[in-house]
């Protein structure tokens, strides 16, 4: 607990320099003022910036066969992703984590189709969905033996002639481990059963304005009755889950939403979420990836799930999540078509239960 | 139009890593320093004229890149064709293949940041909130994973401008892996850079990761903003010109995409004898340091008009009427030195001053106030 100790410390520190450094807007605020105009002229896009259409245009004959495989994933008549035509029958690859209710997908010209979801990957975070139709056209994949190499230009594919969004390679596949779900609570066996004998600053269980002393007898929809059993169902989310609590408080039943944090961030969750959104939303599924390409593309999260290119057009993978102001992550092609016959044969078809908790569907 | 919304965008947050697991914490917010006292306005940056070469619908067409075309690209013209990126791209790869060995993850205590080794003696530019003072021990982390002992050298904290140094031998090769430095005196938006780092901290298995974005604005020789974008552990990390030249040293970031901001190099190259020799000085942005004193109009000594009550000056018995001689062991010659001596410290830091008040001389050490907090 010692290095939590610490952490806070610096925390406060940290803040309070915050709170002194709002430019001041009383009396003689005119040079604050001034820059606050400046920075607005940030704002809006410069004819100098690499992503200003002028420079995106440039790559329109890059993404004109993935575009007419890219399409529109809605839920609720919203987009949540994009989704990526692997064969002409009707069969569509997209950010499974996204897909929170009844499927639709929509071509570029807007044409839709309902969808349902015959395969999943929950490694990848992949869903394979299926439309009635034939006659879509299908990705070409980029050449296993050529992958993109660090400083190669990408293209993500739109419903325009334009690509979506342009970057580069910024770092060679690799694994991304999934992080550790954390409460920031410590836990004692009573005869009360799980009591809270701790509760960490700045942590998911803080913010959710838990107390020491109270008794956790449910995780979501799973009974615990032991501090073991409360770690293990803990642990069974990820970081950025919102997860129900039911607890006994001074003899009271108790509900608590906490939102989890990350083992990395523990004790320093807020500003941890402040730096890590800097820029822009990011996706809520961000990692434990087997393989991912980083590109410094900007993407929103609801980009993910459509085809990224390199030059020749070909397709270098499927971006799978915006991870940061810095970095988006692709599945690289080599994995997609190795797990597509899995997918296709349904060995990743989950039952039912697990579908209906990422799907939302029976 | 200054609503809390925009405030918390203009804030601009550096950030440094602490702890062994990376925890974060926002350092400062910097905002350019307004000295009280002395109305200083911010310089305006002067709308550049931006450099777009001439398209005609015909020019779209495929036609191959020339050398000089190329280079007009990479200054700021607009890349027109698939030609002009694969041109683009392969320049880029070249590139990034001499840059990414040059790049270092830099750790110093809790600070986990990057930097960039600029010569076979293993010397390393970073920031200065990297390196944090001079003579700490630091860790250097090659690009193939390896671990290097260093040292810290000097730090320039108004710039942020940091030296760090290798002190381990670089063994059979005889000379690290360098980058040449460049200029940034003549950097115009719109040009393109490379930007190599740490994001995060350095992590195992993953290289320094590589960004490439254009030059949106210089300000004088105090920073350059790029869309390259930054996060923290990418702070002391270089910025190059599409030739492999540091041009820049990361610094911090404000909220939007495109406002990331690095210490321009010539500032490196005038303040290098004082970097490798360890000194430390000036003061960050957050604060202003001060002492408390007004001096006489017109004086051509540092002779004190006025002691602001409970101030650092008023503290150690400075009144009225005293003139300051000496600052540590650097005579003081006029109000304006005495100021800028002040300047040059950080709140915190014990000074000792020599007083003359009518034909004594006196010796006083005081600490540096900060005028914000």
């Amino acid at each position: 607990m010692r290095r939590g100790f610490v952490l806070s410390g610096w925390l406060l520190a940290a803040v309070l320099i915050d709170l002194t450094m709002v430019p001041r807007t009383t009396g003689g605020d005119e040079p604050a003022a001034n820059f606050l105009r400046r920075l607005g002229r940030f704002h809006g896009p410069s004819i100098n910036s690499r992503s200003h259409e002028s420079v995106r245009s440039a790559f329109r004959e890059v993404v004109s066969a993935a575009s007419d495989s890219t399409f529109r994933v809605l839920v609720e008549g919203t987009q949540v992703a994009l989704g990526t035509v692997v064969r002409s029958d009707g069969l569509v690859l997209t950010k499974a984590s996204e897909l929170d209710g009844d499927v639709v997908c929509a071509d570029r010209t807007g044409k839709r189709w309902p969808a349902s979801v015959v395969g999943l990957s929950p490694d990848h975070d992949l869903a394979l969905l299926k439309l009635e139709t034939a006659n879509l056209s299908a990705v070409e994949w980029a050449a296993a033996e050529n992958p993109p190499q660090v400083g190669a230009w990408l293209a993500t594919a739109g419903s325009s002639a334009d690509p979506r969004a342009i970057g580069i390679v910024s770092a060679l596949p690799r694994r991304i481990a999934m992080p550790q779900a954390v409460l920031g609570i410590q836990l004692q066996a009573t005869r009360e059963g799980a009591e809270v004998v701790f509760v960490i600053g700045d942590s998911s269980a803080s913010q959710a304005r838990m107390q020491i002393g109270d008794i956790v007898v449910r995780v979501g929809a799973v009974e615990v009755n032991t501090p073991d059993e409360v770690s293990r169902a803990i642990q069974s989310h990820l970081p950025g889950d919102r997860v129900t609590l039911a607890v006994r408080r001074n003899g009271n039943p108790t509900t608590i939403t906490a939102t989890l944090g990350s083992r990395q961030h523990l004790g320093n969750q807020a500003q941890s979420e402040i730096m890590e959104s800097l820029g822009g939303p990011l996706s809520k599924r961000r990692a434990g990836f087997p393989s991912v390409l980083q590109h410094d593309t900007v993407l929103r999260p609801r980009d993910c799930g459509g085809p990224v290119v390199d030059l020749d057009g070909r397709v270098v993978g499927i971006n799978i999540a915006r991870v940061s102001r810095v970095a988006s992550y692709a599945i690289p092609s080599q994995e997609i078509t190795a797990v597509l016959p899995e997918l296709l044969r349904g060995k990743y078809a989950v039952p039912a239960a697990t579908i209906d908790q990422v799907t939302g569907r029976p | 139009m200054v609503n809390n919304g925009s405030l918390r965008r203009v804030r601009l947050i550096r950030a440094l890593w602490i702890g062994s697991t990376l925890g974060l914490m926002l350092v400062s917010l910097d905002c350019p320093p307004l000295r009280a006292g002395e109305d200083v306005g911010l310089e305006e940056v002067a709308p550049r004229p931006v450099t777009t070469r001439k398209v005609s619908s015909t020019s779209v067409t495929a036609r191959p890149v020339t050398a000089a075309s190329l280079d007009a690209i990479f200054a700021g013209a607009t890349p027109v064709s698939v030609s002009d990126l694969r041109a683009m791209q392969q320049q880029i790869q070249q590139t990034t293949k001499k840059i990414i060995p040059c790049t270092v993850g830099v750790r110093v205590g809790h600070a986990h940041g990057s930097g960039v080794i600029v010569n076979k003696e293993g010397y390393v530019l970073t920031a200065a909130h990297v390196a944090g003072k001079p003579g700490e021990e630091a860790v250097l982390i090659l690009h193939d994973g390896r671990h290097l002992r260093g040292e810290t050298l000097g730090i320039h904290r108004t710039l942020d401008a940091g030296m760090v140094r290798i002190t381990e031998g670089p063994g059979n090769s005889q000379a690290w892996p360098h980058a040449p430095l460049g200029t940034s005196a003549k950097l115009t938006p719109g040009q393109w850079c490379l930007a190599t780092g740490h994001p995060g901290g350095y992590q195992e298995g993953r290289e320094p990761v590589l960004r490439v974005g254009r030059v949106l604005s210089m300000k004088g020789q105090s920073v350059i903003t790029t869309d390259c974008t930054l996060i923290g552990g990418d702070s002391g990390g270089p910025l190059f010109d599409v030739n492999g030249r540091v041009i820049g040293i990361h610094s911090r970031i404000g909220n939007p995409l495109n406002v990331n901001l690095h210490v321009p190099i010539d500032s490196y190259r005038t303040d290098w004898p004082r970097l490798a020799s360890g000194e430390a000085w000036g003061h960050t942005p957050d604060v202003q340091p001060y002492i408390g004193v007004r001096g006489e109009k017109d004086a051509t000594t540092a002779k004190i008009a006025r002691v602001t009550p409970d101030s650092p000056a008023a503290r150690c018995g400075i009144q009225a009427g005293d003139t300051i001689v000496r600052f540590n062991a650097q005579d003081v010659s006029d109000f304006a030195s005495l100021k800028n001596f002040v300047n040059d410290q950080q709140p915190g830091t014990r000074v000792q001053l020599q007083i003359r008040r009518g034909e004594v001389l006196m010796r006083v050490e005081l600490e540096i106030g900060d005028l914000r907090s």
